[in-house]
């Protein structure tokens, strides 16, 4: 294969010869705008890619062939042109700009001008991340980018997040596809926001038509900061951004004070017509809590970290000579972690970048042989708490277990489960001795070397291979230790893991443009990709009773036995992933007036047998730009107006390998012949029922548009429909029970997104003040349409909110997807009367209890005298309808102002924040709302001793609207340059900015954003989750 | 136009360069599975693959055959605590929640999948031999047969699988056609297995014997339940004279015998210096091996049970753990979730002198019993403990003895290791077929000795001859056999269901500690059977209909 590419670059540098151009001369002179000179203005010559940019002082010089045109560019101006004659000489004024539309934006495998885009793209410049101070670039596009629905999964440092592209598409993978300088890559976490030029997002089926194979989820294109060329000597910028920052935590649960709690307990028992409990024998200290002198444990408040540092340097580095630029990134980021102190969560990243390219052979304007690369290196550690279900969650720990145990006991050590509850442990010590020693360390590199030629004017082939490689270790010990009759860990033991993956993107493309008269213009562009996870090793070991029993001896070497039951090993590589593609697209315009794309793709995966391998998805989009039509000559206030409509289909291919086949599976198939009970037989059995015929989920999608700008530009306004439907939904539906062993993914289901995005801009003021204010909305209504099996029906999981609940959301036909199941309540049973009416209407309740006053009242949906499963309704939606967002941006004199807020409507939150079967469980203080009497409540029921019934359904109670408007960024910075004498000084400007600084919501909770659920498909399941905090922050960039 | 066709012509190229590689790019060699397609063709794998079927056998909770047959019978009640609503639910004929024994058909249709695909490919792997295929095929059969007869007993009727890869939902099976391929598979294992002593086989396979067993008991329910006098196969009828013949052979020549103590044969006998039953009436455990020649087949664990990764719950004895009483700390007797409380009229209905009375119950109060479980010491209601007798089950109650710091560990963990954890530290057998119950089932189908077979079961007990009438064999399955997950299944056979609930009346028991009643609740229109899990109701689209009375 290796020959193969040489002979194709050879045959494309000898078959083409490249055609001479006439007579040059020099060009030069100074680029300003109303307050000075301008540096980094891009110049080209017309038509050419030949160009250079100012200079520090705003001058220039270029040499051009008379006749031609200068094109004078830089990012918020408008573009200025020139024809050059015999002048030596050209000073240029640019004008702020209107309107973006001349800018470039990146389409995938190619650019176009932002005015001739069709599809329903996105585009949110670095600086605007940057100035965020996001811990993880992708976080910044939450309420600024209409369309991507972004839930933080919690604010653990360096957490990520859930990110649906217009709603949740599928059950299975539904994140969307990242391409970084055209390189695939799992998420962009590896990134430092510092080294982001662009963030594209590709919304509609048309834009990401030409990703078709794997972007049925939407497609977020970056791209890393670019250096910029010059004439003449190198001139280097550089630029350097730092930023210290205080978190604290937002919000602090309401639990109950030891006194508070006991007087619960009693109550309970009391209700049970019980005595109330001799607290005095189990707890200690007991007299210092009667006296009150003791408020008890607040653990929460224990395990919190006041004012958590965060911090970030980052240094980036442009220039550039006639025929080459670089970019060079350096950062460092740093964030602790504002909840679990004891256990250290913290998270490290640092990243190195280097991107450059250079013209190997240029012929007068035109770049005949050009080559490049870009890198980006990433070294990272992170370190969190648990953070996952009921039975793994240090947060729920922490607010759930019960105030009435000291921190330490006398020798200063975590204090020992009292008698009061013996099963409950130390969360705090659980949590440190679990989770403090832990040395995770990933490396992360990806890049792409790539090479252009351009035999022919406007004809240009290109060739890049991307990799993505990591390497990563990590380590972890765990100490021996005993916090409770049910918590202990016998034996001290050290894990230790070693990982090393790559995958390559081998992109070749050919391009041309080509103008047939004025008028009509065409572009086309052919290619293929190939995409291969090569290697993707993974070797891990587990062993206790070393000899050291020390952290920092924790290597597996010191642990010489090997005992079957206590040692663990394995290794493997999931080699082999691959996609294969052939596409195309052709754009035409017509006086950039009429516009239309068309885009076809073909790709095969590895993941289907021979013969389902291959899908094909096209796409086509046309545009109206009517503000160029005759008839609007006269509509002033018009400045431009286009209408954009697109259809078309993206695939997903995202299941796990050999579904195709049934593959012999080991798990749990083991059995014990013999005497000797340690002796393990293995048991192998199929584990699945093969399906040959799986093959490409297909998302189609309908858009249509409109981009217009209004009053002088100064208002502009998108808005976007859309109808998304996926279609044979790669889903592992559930299969009769009678098939005897698991269910392959099959293509099992419909599911549809319908929405409408709006964006609002207004920016106005004058040469002092400056302002802008920018909102952003959408609406979107998700439900399942078909699920290929005769139930129609993908159940949820049990345990989730309380242990011993039964399932409390599922996917259902007619249903938004994930929703929440359960009883409806009416009401709580006031008194005997109302107990022997409800009895005598309900013959069987499930409780095992009859209900009686201070239960809860469910509803008989059915009017079949019995409460069963029948009777399990829609009782929320954790999908979001609405998402929004409103940024403002101010500027006095040197002094600017942001101000960023967003918001999420329309979903519900199922919430529980203890255990309802462990009685000694901790409650927040609504418990004081509980019924204890007639008339005292109509929505909490009666406590009780023992494990509550009315709590063990899934129902209403537990169901509360999360719709809430968070002010996200508040960002106050002025510009030191303004003064005097700092003049003669770098650049700079100095920030304050506060995170996270107010959530408006009726939200009960920690917070309403929760991204939490036990299956990749459900969110909006709060049981206690690491909340994001609050921050305040100094920063200062400097400008060379 | 000349340049269109540059493109035009890289365009081809392309297409040439990637095909070149083309649809072997995207064939993947699977590095770390197996496949079916060929992992039956040697014969070690066919062996890996009858491991599997026993793996399924295990169970846990109301997935548990002998947990749920436990709490089926009168002899038990829920007990548990108040977050133990299945408990409850199980032994008062109600769906607490609607796949409530989802797991109990699941598992018993995992096992007949892996049994299937093992017959299906039975001739594909080329054995040295012919004896070593016979017996896997034999095995194979025989446990097929087992998860069948097993489903048949819970559920009544049940779609009938023989095909691995044939569409799974049919419809449910008569009794008739279930019974034919059970039999027919007891039978052809029966002809298969070599007559080989018992304590040739490696312990926990099953054997020649072990079918002649079943078939006696498979005889006995579906002639029992359905009023039938023989059983079919696909050829001949199987006779009772045919029934005879085999337990006839299996008493005299597979080496199997009764234990000369009854009580020899469980945990409780291990432990002489803290337990003061074992140690006052000279106890000695038989242990799990070759030494006890009474268990004819039994479901075995091991110490690898746990909840991460490759590990699996079903490894560890889930019974033990639920049966331990609740909250019982710091003893030899271990600790568990407190189901199937004994029903006290069992106890009091053991004639005077039975060994196995206190053999089989923990009674609190009885004086053998150690200190903690006298009277006055006995804590009631602990951990929310409901429906309280004072009567526990001992058979498979949870042992520890003490480590060498002096900690009580489970016994099975001391002998065995495995994680320091009372979940998953009981390995204790779970005896399908017991010599006693052979004996008991010869008497019964009136086997030429049955005398003599009658009384040598009652002997052992401590217990004079009865003449071997039908109502002494009835008592006697009761009190031999108690929480064996039999009685239930006796009292189907019998037509007594009925006649038996209708005795549990108003028994005292103890809520939390507290005095109350308790009335057990059967339900005579679902003619004893439980609910198909009516999740598989909805995903079979009708082609299964809800057993009668759910």
């Amino acid at each position: 294969m290796k020959n193969s590419i040489l002979t194709l670059v050879l045959f494309w540098a000898l078959v083409f010869s490249p055609s001479v151009f006439g007579q040059v001369h020099t060009v030069s002179g100074t680029v300003s705008d109303q307050t000075g000179s301008l540096p980094g203005v891009n110049i080209v010559v017309k038509g050419t890619t030949i160009g250079t940019v100012t200079g520090i002082d705003g001058d220039y010089s270029i040499e051009v062939a008379p006749g031609s045109t200068l094109v004078f560019s830089f990012v918020g101006y408008e573009t200025y042109e020139v024809q050059i004659n015999d002048q030596k000489r050209v000073d240029v004024v640019l004008q702020p700009e209107k309107t973006n539309l001349e800018e470039i934006v990146i389409v995938g495998y190619g650019t176009t001008k932002k005015k001739l885009v069709t599809g329903a793209n996105m585009n949110v410049k670095g600086d605007e991340i940057s100035k965020l101070a996001p811990a993880n670039a992708i976080n910044a596009l939450q309420g600024i980018s209409p369309g991507v629905s972004l839930t933080r999964n919690n604010g653990m440092p360096g957490a990520t997040a859930k990110i649906n592209i217009r709603g949740m598409g599928t059950i299975g993978n539904s994140n969307p596809l990242y391409i970084v300088d055209g390189v695939t890559v799992s998420n962009i976490d590896y990134l430092s926001p510092s080294d982001i030029e662009s963030i594209d997002v590709l919304k509609d089926a048309a834009s990401a038509a030409i990703y078709g194979s794997r972007a049925a989820n939407g497609v977020i294109l970056v791209t890393t900061r670019k250096g910029a060329k010059s004439q003449g000597e190198n001139k280097v910028s550089i630029n350097f951004n730092s930023f210290v920052g205080f978190q604290n935590v937002y919000k602090m649960p309401d639990v109950l004070t030891a006194q508070e709690y006991v007087l619960m307990q009693n109550e309970g028992r009391l209700n049970d017509g019980l005595q109330p409990w001799d607290f005095a024998s189990m707890v200690p200290d007991w007299d210092k809590i009667e006296s009150g002198e003791w408020k008890g444990t607040n653990w929460f408040d224990e395990m919190r970290n006041q004012n958590a540092v965060m911090q970030n340097y980052s240094l980036n580095v442009n220039w550039g000579t006639k025929r080459s630029v670089y970019s060079l990134g350096a950062s460092y980021y740093s964030q602790d972690g504002v909840l679990g102190k004891q256990a250290d969560p913290r998270f490290k990243r640092l990243t190195l970048r280097f991107n450059s390219s250079h013209v190997l052979w240029k012929k007068d304007d035109m770049d005949i042989i050009k080559f490049g690369e870009n890198f980006t290196y990433n070294n990272s550690e992170k370190v969190g708490i648990k953070a996952g279900n009921i039975y793994y969650n240090d947060i729920r720990n922490a607010i759930a277990t019960h105030p009435l145990m000291p921190v330490y006991d006398e020798n200063g050590d975590y204090h020992y489960a009292v008698d009061w509850y013996t099963k409950a442990p130390n969360p705090l010590g659980f949590m440190e001795y679990d989770m403090r020693y832990q040395w995770p360390k990933t490396n992360r590199t990806v890049g792409n070397l790539f090479l252009e030629i351009q035999p022919v004017k406007n004809f240009v082939i290109r060739s890049s291979y991307g990799f993505n490689s990591g390497i990563g270790s990590y380590r972890h010990w765990v100490p021996q230790y005993d916090l409770s009759e049910k918590t202990l860990n016998p034996y001290e033991w050290t894990y230790q893991s070693m990982y090393n993956n790559y995958s390559y993107t081998f992109t070749n493309t050919a391009s041309y443009e080509y103008r047939l008269n004025k008028d009509n213009f065409f572009k086309a562009m052919v290619g293929t990709e190939m995409y291969k996870q090569t290697m993707a090793l993974n070797i891990y070991g587990k062993n206790m009773n070393g000899i050291f029993n020390d952290p920092e001896y924790a290597y597996l070497d010191n642990y010489p036995v090997i005992d079957p039951t206590l040692t663990t090993l394995g290794g493997s590589d999931n080699f082999g992933q691959a996609v294969l593609s052939y596409f195309g697209r052709i754009t035409y315009n017509y006086k950039e007036r009429y516009l239309f794309t068309a885009v076809l793709r073909a790709d095969g995966s590895s993941n289907f047998a021979k013969g389902n391998r291959w899908g094909t998805f096209p796409s086509v989009a046309a545009g109206w730009v009517i503000s160029s039509e005759k008839f609007m000559e006269n509509v002033k206030w018009i400045d431009f107006l286009k209408l954009r409509a697109s259809w078309g289909q993206n695939g997903n291919q995202n299941i796990g390998a050999f579904q195709y086949t049934s593959t012999i599976t080991y798990n749990k198939g083991n059995y014990f012949f013999g005497p000797d009970k340690t002796i393990i037989y293995l048991g192998g059995y199929p584990s699945r029922v093969p399906n040959p015929d799986v093959t490409w989920e297909t998302s189609e999608q309908t858009d249509i548009g409109i981009d217009a700008y209004f009053i002088d530009s100064k208002l502009k306004v998108n808005v976007d429909y859309y109808n998304k439907v996926t279609k044979d939904w790669l889903v592992t539906a559930p299969i009769l029970a009678t098939a005897g062993t698991n269910p392959s993914d099959i293509n099992g289901g419909n599911i549809q997104n319908r929405g409408i995005e709006i964006a609002v801009g207004w920016n106005g003021g004058n040469r002092d003040f400056t302002y802008g204010i920018t909102g952003t909305f959408a609406y979107n209504h998700n439900e399942v349409t078909e699920i290929a099996n005769d139930e129609k029906i993908i159940h949820g999981p049990s345990n989730i909110l309380t242990h011993g609940m039964s399932e409390i959301y599922r996917a259902q036909v007619g249903y938004p997807i994930a929703y929440f199941w359960g009883f409806q309540t009416n009401g709580i049973i006031q008194n005997q009367a109302e107990a022997d009416s409800y009895n005598s209407k309900i013959t069987s309740d499930p409780r095992a209890i009859v209900p009686g006053p201070g239960d809860f009242k469910y509803v008989d949906q059915n009017g079949d005298g019995v409460i069963d499963d029948e009777d399990k309704v829609y009782l929320g939606d954790p999908n979001p309808d609405m998402n929004f967002g409103i940024q403002i941006n101010l500027a006095y004199k040197g002094f600017y102002c942001n101000f960023t807020g967003v918001g999420q409507a329309g979903m519900q939150i199922a919430k529980s924040y203890r255990s309802w079967n462990y009685p000694y469980d901790n409650y927040t203080t609504d418990v004081f709302n509980r019924w204890h009497g007639e008339g005292t409540s109509n929505t909490y029921p009666k406590l009780t001793s023992s494990g509550n019934q009315n709590m063990l359904f899934m129902s209403d109670f537990f169901i509360e609207d999360a719709s809430f408007f968070r002010i996200s960024n508040l960002t106050i910075g002025y510009d030191l340059s303004r003064l005097d004498f700092w003049r003669k000084l770098p650049k700079t400007k100095i920030y304050f900015q506060g995170q996270n600084l107010y959530v408006f919501t009726n939200y009960s909770g920690l917070d309403p954003e929760v991204a939490w659920g036990p299956t990749n498909w459900a969110s909006g399941i709060d049981i206690g989750t690491y909340p994001p905090s609050r921050n305040l922050i100094v920063g200062l960039t400097v400008n060379f | 136009m000349k340049r269109l066709s540059y493109l035009i012509f890289s365009l081809v190229l392309m297409m040439i360069f990637v095909s070149g590689c083309g649809d072997k790019f995207l064939d993947r060699k699977n590095l770390t599975q197996q496949d079916e397609s060929y992992y039956y063709t040697k014969p070690e794998k066919v062996k890996e693959a009858l491991t599997a079927v026993y793996s399924a056998m295990a169970g846990k909770g109301t997935g548990d055959p002998f947990m749920v047959a436990c709490l089926l019978s009168p002899d038990n009640l829920p007990g548990g605590g108040p977050s133990d609503i299945a408990a409850q639910g199980v032994d008062n004929f109600q769906l607490t929640k609607e796949d409530m024994y989802d797991a109990l058909w699941q598992r018993a249709y995992q096992g007949v999948f892996r049994a299937n695909m093992i017959l299906m490919h039975k001739d594909d792997a080329t054995w040295e031999n012919e004896e070593d295929k016979n017996q896997v095929i034999g095995e194979t059969r025989f446990l097929r047969a087992y998860f069948y007869f097993r489903l048949a007993k819970f559920f009544g009727q049940v779609p009938l699988i023989t095909d691995p890869l044939a569409n799974p939902n049919q419809p449910k099976a008569s009794p008739e056609e279930i019974f034919t391929l059970i039999a027919s598979d007891l039978k052809e294992a029966i002809n298969l297995m070599a007559a080989k002593s018992y304590n040739e086989l490696e312990y926990g396979h099953a054997s020649k014997w072990a079918a002649e067993g079943l078939m006696a008991r498979v005889f006995l329910f579906y002639t029992g339940v359905y009023n039938k006098t023989s059983l079919p196969t696909y050829d001949n009828d199987i006779t009772k004279a045919d029934v005879q013949n085999w337990l006839v052979d299996l008493i005299d020549n597979s080496g199997h015998a009764l234990v000369p103590d009854f009580r020899n044969l469980w945990p409780y006998s291990y432990d002489t210096t803290y337990y003061k039953y074992a140690r006052v009436n000279n106890l000695k455990w038989v242990g799990e091996n070759a030494s006890n020649p009474e268990n004819i087949f039994a479901i075995k664990f091991g110490p690898y049970a746990g909840w991460s990764g490759d590990q699996s719950l079903y490894y560890c004895n889930n019974f033990n753990l639920f049966v331990g009483l609740r909250g019982n700390n710091g003893s030899v007797i271990g600790k568990g979730w407190g189901w199937g409380s004994v029903n006290p009229q069992l106890w009091d209905s053991y004639e005077t002198g039975d060994l196995r009375q206190a053999g089989s119950i923990l009674k609190i109060g009885y004086p053998e019993e150690n200190q903690e479980y006298q009277e006055g010491n006995f804590q009631y209601g602990r951990n929310q403990y409901q429906y309280e007798t004072g009567c526990y089950i001992k058979k498979y109650t949870p042992i520890n003895g003490k480590d060498e710091n002096g900690n009580w560990k489970g016994i099975y963990y001391l002998m065995y290791g495995g994680q320091d954890n009372m979940q998953l530290w009981n390995m204790q057998d779970l005896v399908v077929l017991r010599f006693a119950d052979v004996l008991l089932m010869a008497a019964e189908l009136e086997c030429p000795k049955a005398q003599e077979y009658f009384d040598a079961v009652r002997t052992r007990a401590g217990l004079d001859s009865k003449p071997v009438t039908l109502e002494n064999i009835k008592a006697e399955r009761r009190h031999e056999l108690a929480f064996e997950g039999l009685r239930y299944f006796d009292l189907m056979r019998w037509h007594d269901l009925q006649k038996a609930f209708d005795e549990v009346k108003n028994i005292p028991v103890k809520n939390e500690g507290h005095d109350a009643f308790y009335t057990a609740v059967f339900r005579p229109e679902t003619n004893g059977f439980l609910p198909i899990p009516p999740t598989e109701i909805r995903l079979s689209g009708g082609v299964l209909t809800q057993n009668p009375g759910w």
